[in-house]
């Protein structure tokens, strides 16, 4: 027991108690502490208190720092990026201290697409954030360099930086992770996704094979049948379900071919020859065959159209099934271009061409949607189909129209909306400010181009009532917009 | 002087008010703005038909503005600097407006008169008289005071964390009542002590001992050395006329504020600013007491260079110091650097102030070629022999340490004792950052 030890030990019971005995001190400590000691005209309590600060003197006066030379951090390599400069620096900060979670994702793309890395002070919170937001970890890491890879071993919330291969994920990660290392796969290398999952399929579990399935709705192929339609036995519901699904989907599987022969039998282009062979007069002929297979009701396809549906039953089935057939297959029923297919219906069966338009969103079949752009129908799919100006024509058609329905979807666009679009709905926004409020800009920013500042402070609500309030939400939008210019200009000065 | 945006935001009275800073520093905001060699101004637009007149003193980093804001520096000064420093192409060089150079000219006639100021006569014989009165109450409060410390260590320290407040409270009002403040703050900070840590003996001790050498150390002030009773008496309570300090021969240098520490006491603002003489290689401690939402005396910017005289209070150890003139902004230059050869020559300075002064407060140490280590799950500064002393720093100040040093070894300024020190900045890429 050192002195210090002893002092306290006596202070944690009192003077008035008999403590531990007294270890051996140090000889120049033990020589002080004895004097005081041997004064009998101070009291116990003065002894202790003066035995106390000599003891208190000494162990701060002799602290030693410990030695470990051989102790070490590997340094962090060398990056191969160049820093952001620091300009592009303030800003993140900026956004870091906005917490937007939209404006980060433009940061880092702006920085990753520049090849350049973010300065290493910030790092700490940048990569808290990601932590925090899955979908920015990818960015992060690319703009983090070689010190935010050397940083992140240090936490354990930075794993993310884990350079483990997708197969060592496949075979012994977590579900969550083992859904996203499926779905990154299928997107560059599908069969190979596919075979992983034959590989396994036998040792998930029904909930597992159902999320896993709906991995193979990226880049679902003809090469996914055969393996495909022999799980249409499985025995789990969900996972039967995904299965089906995803034959929907897929041009040439035995239920899309059982629906395109319902409908080689069901619908019909007739051609005549009217006017003493002077004019073809046309028309599609809609009826069912007197015998359905049933099992084609087990697929999905409801019999009944209800009874306030302006269907009759056999239209409404016709209806439900052209919606799972590719368009392509009326090129050839009709042996018509998509173009001539499409007036066909307009013309004789417009109330069959909703199914139709669904089924060019069904099947991603993008050089039949400019073909629809003048109906009344509104195909959300199509915004993202479309080139971008024509997915903005396409969208303020129906914004100018039907207002904040179209604001919903043309939410869903994948591309910053042009500045007569963006400018469209924030006059429709600006009637409904409670709606359209900070926290709305906040998550959608990266929808609103930079161009809209200058026109911001002509957007006012038509009621006067509403425009306070529109004001707020105004004035945030506009600080997001800054920042997102000050975005753009860092990295392109 | 141009700041960077973090010694801008360091300015900031909260965070309310860095955010609205960052907020209008945006060149829309600001209907007119301008610069010139003493000054930078703007006329900001706000809820008021007239736009805010903003103004700050460069020579000296000081805010004058129009806007009812009780903030101090206001959100307009803060938005004004920071656009300033992102944008400084778009402040014209000008000569100054009425409104702005008015200002800057009282502010130099103020700094004139102060000097000027001619201090009253004073009657001698009152001031013994009360300066007897109040050495008989603080003798009699000291009295009390080591009776109580010896009932504490009689019965025992073992019961301390169950006293309640009041028990503190008690003996710190005693203590105000005996006119020796410093005293009352001491045992403040003993109850003050925290009693869930580990080892709260250990530091419960220390408290109680500084107690006690000031105590006891009064209580035999007149067989002290003359420039020790300073401190004895500092530390009990009895202040120092600051006008009298400053007719003394200071210390002329370039001091880098290192950092501050605010907080608040009753109705009192509390700030602590660590500054280092790059010339001289010292240290110096600047108090500042303000009532709470008042604008301190001087801005002390951490990171900031300013040249100055300061004087420091009597002692066997100058720390504590206060500035004799004005102090003007400088242009730093780290080239000469002094910083302690390691942990070893840091033990031997600790020993040599602890022998002069035991219940001496922390003083910052700066140090190179230090490398942060993890060892037994616990993060240490490792000099360049190898030598550790405990690192404790909040974790983000640790992350932002290991991320800027990304494993090499810095150069950073901490505070502390013994094995444990805290880190307030560090020189990174020629630039010295707080943490």
């Amino acid at each position: 027991m050192g002195a210090w030890e002893y002092i306290l030990n006596t202070a944690m019971l009192g003077t008035d108690k008999r403590g531990a005995a007294k270890p051996d001190f140090p000889g120049e400590l033990a020589e002080a502490l004895d004097i005081i000691e041997n004064a009998p005209e101070r009291d116990k309590e003065t002894r202790f208190l003066n035995s106390a600060a000599i003891a208190f003197n000494y162990r701060q006066c002799g602290f030693v720092p410990l030695k470990k030379p051989e102790i070490n951090t590997a340094a962090a390599l060398p990056e191969t990026r160049l820093y952001c400069n620091e300009r592009a620096s303030a800003v993140l900060r900026n956004i870091l201290e906005e917490n937007n979670a939209a404006l980060l994702e433009t940061w880092l793309l702006q920085c990753d697409q520049h090849q350049q890395i973010v300065t290493p002070a910030v790092l700490p919170e940048l990569l808290d954030k990601a932590a925090q937001n899955a979908s920015l970890q990818p960015a992060v890491v690319n703009c983090s360099g070689n010190r935010g890879a050397w940083l992140s071993q240090f936490n354990s919330a930075w794993t993310y930086f884990s350079q483990a291969s997708d197969e060592e994920i496949w075979q012994t990660g977590k579900p969550e992770d083992r859904v996203k290392v499926l779905k990154k796969l299928r997107q560059t290398v599908p069969g190979t996704a596919r075979e992983w999952l034959q590989q396994t399929w036998d040792q998930e579990n029904a909930a597992a094979r159902a999320e896993l399935l709906k991995c193979l709705n990226i880049n679902a192929g003809p090469e996914d049948l055969p393996w495909l339609e022999t799980l249409l036995a499985e025995k789990g519901q969900k996972a039967r379900d995904e299965v089906m699904g995803l034959l929907k989907k897929i041009p040439g599987s035995s239920i899309i071919r059982q629906y395109e022969e319902l409908l080689s039998q069901s619908v019909t282009l007739k051609k005549e020859k009217a006017l003493l062979g002077m004019m073809n007069k046309i028309a599609i002929q809609i009826k069912l065959p007197a015998i359905i297979d049933e099992s084609i009701f087990k697929s999905g396809i409801e019999k009944l159209s209800g009874p306030k549906s302006a269907f009759s039953d056999e239209q409404f089935i016709i209806y439900q099934v052209i919606n799972f057939v590719p368009p392509s297959f009326w090129e050839r029923r009709f042996e018509a271009s998509p173009q001539q297919v499409v007036e066909y219906f307009e013309k004789y069966a417009s109330f069959m061409l909703p199914a139709l338009g669904l089924a060019v969103s069904h099947f991603n079949e993008r050089h039949w949607a400019p073909y629809f752009l003048h109906h009344e129908g509104f195909h959300i799919d199509f915004i993202n189909m479309l080139p971008q100006g024509e997915g903005d024509k396409y969208l303020l058609r129906f914004m100018r129209k039907e207002g904040k329905e179209i604001i919903h979807y043309a939410l869903l666009s994948g591309n910053e909306w042009g500045l007569e679009l963006a400018l469209t709905a924030l006059h429709i926004m600006a009637d409904h400010p409670y709606e359209y409020n900070g926290a709305f800009f906040g998550k959608h920013i990266r929808l609103v181009p930079v161009s809209a500042i200058s026109h911001l402070e002509k957007i006012d609500p038509k009621s006067a009532n509403l425009e306070a309030s529109w004001g707020k939400s105004k004035a945030h939008l506009l600080k997001l917009l800054n920042l997102k210019q000050q975005i753009i200009q860092a990295f392109n000065a | 002087m141009k700041l960077t945006e973090d010694q801008i935001l360091a300015l900031a009275p909260d965070e309310a008010s860095k955010k609205a800073g960052r907020d209008l520093a945006v060149p829309a905001k600001w209907v007119s703005k301008g610069i010139n060699e003493l000054a930078l101004w703007g006329e900001c637009q706000g809820s008021g038909s007239k736009p805010y007149q903003t103004q700050v003193d460069l020579s000296s980093i000081a805010f004058k503005c129009s806007c009812p804001s009780r903030k101090f520096p206001c959100k307009h000064g803060l938005g004004l600097l920071l656009l300033h420093a992102r944008q400084p192409g778009t402040f014209a060089v000008a000569e100054s407006p009425a409104w702005v150079s008015d200002w800057i000219n009282k502010r130099s006639e103020k700094e004139e008169k102060k000097t000027e100021k001619v201090e009253k006569p004073v009657d001698e014989n009152a001031q013994a008289k009360r300066q007897q009165a109040r050495e008989q109450k603080v003798a009699a409060g000291v009295k009390e005071l080591l009776v109580w410390i010896k009932d504490i260590v009689r019965n025992g320290i073992l019961t301390a964390p169950e006293k309640g407040v009041a028990y503190w409270e008690n003996m710190s009002r005693r203590m105000v009542d005996s006119q020796a403040s410093g005293l009352s703050a001491m045992v403040k900070n003993l109850g003050a002590t925290n009693f869930w840590k580990e080892g709260w003996q250990s530091d419960f001790m220390d408290r109680l001992i500084s107690l006690y050498l000031v105590a006891e150390g009064y209580q035999n002030i007149t067989k002290l050395d003359p420039v020790l009773q300073e401190d004895i008496r500092s530390a009990v309570g009895f202040t120092v006329s600051q006008e009298e300090l400053k007719l003394k021969q200071g210390v002329q240098d370039s001091w880098l504020v290192l950092g501050k520490d605010i907080r608040e006491e009753g109705p009192l603002t509390i700030e602590q600013n660590w500054l280092y003489g790059t010339k001289a290689n010292r240290f110096a401690l600047i108090l500042q007491f303000y009532a709470r939402g008042q604008f301190p005396p001087l801005a002390f910017t951490p990171g900031l260079v300013l040249n100055a005289e300061l004087v420091y209070f009597p002692s066997v150890l100058p720390y504590r110091a206060i500035v004799k003139n004005q102090p003007a902004t400088a242009i730093a230059n780290w080239t000469d650097l002094h910083t302690s050869a390691g942990w070893e020559q840091v033990a031997v300075d600790e020993a040599g102030s602890n022998s002069r002064l035991p219940f001496r407060s922390e003083m910052p140490i700066i140090l190179g070629g230090t490398k942060l280590v993890s060892y037994q799950k616990q993060w240490w500064l490792q000099d360049k022999n190898g030598c550790l002393c405990k690192l404790e720093a909040d974790p983000k100040q640790i992350w932002k340490l290991l991320a800027v040093s990304g494993g090499e070894a810095l150069t950073l300024a901490l505070i502390g004792r013994e094995n444990t020190y805290r880190p307030i900045g560090l020189w990174h890429q020629n630039n010295y950052t707080t943490i």
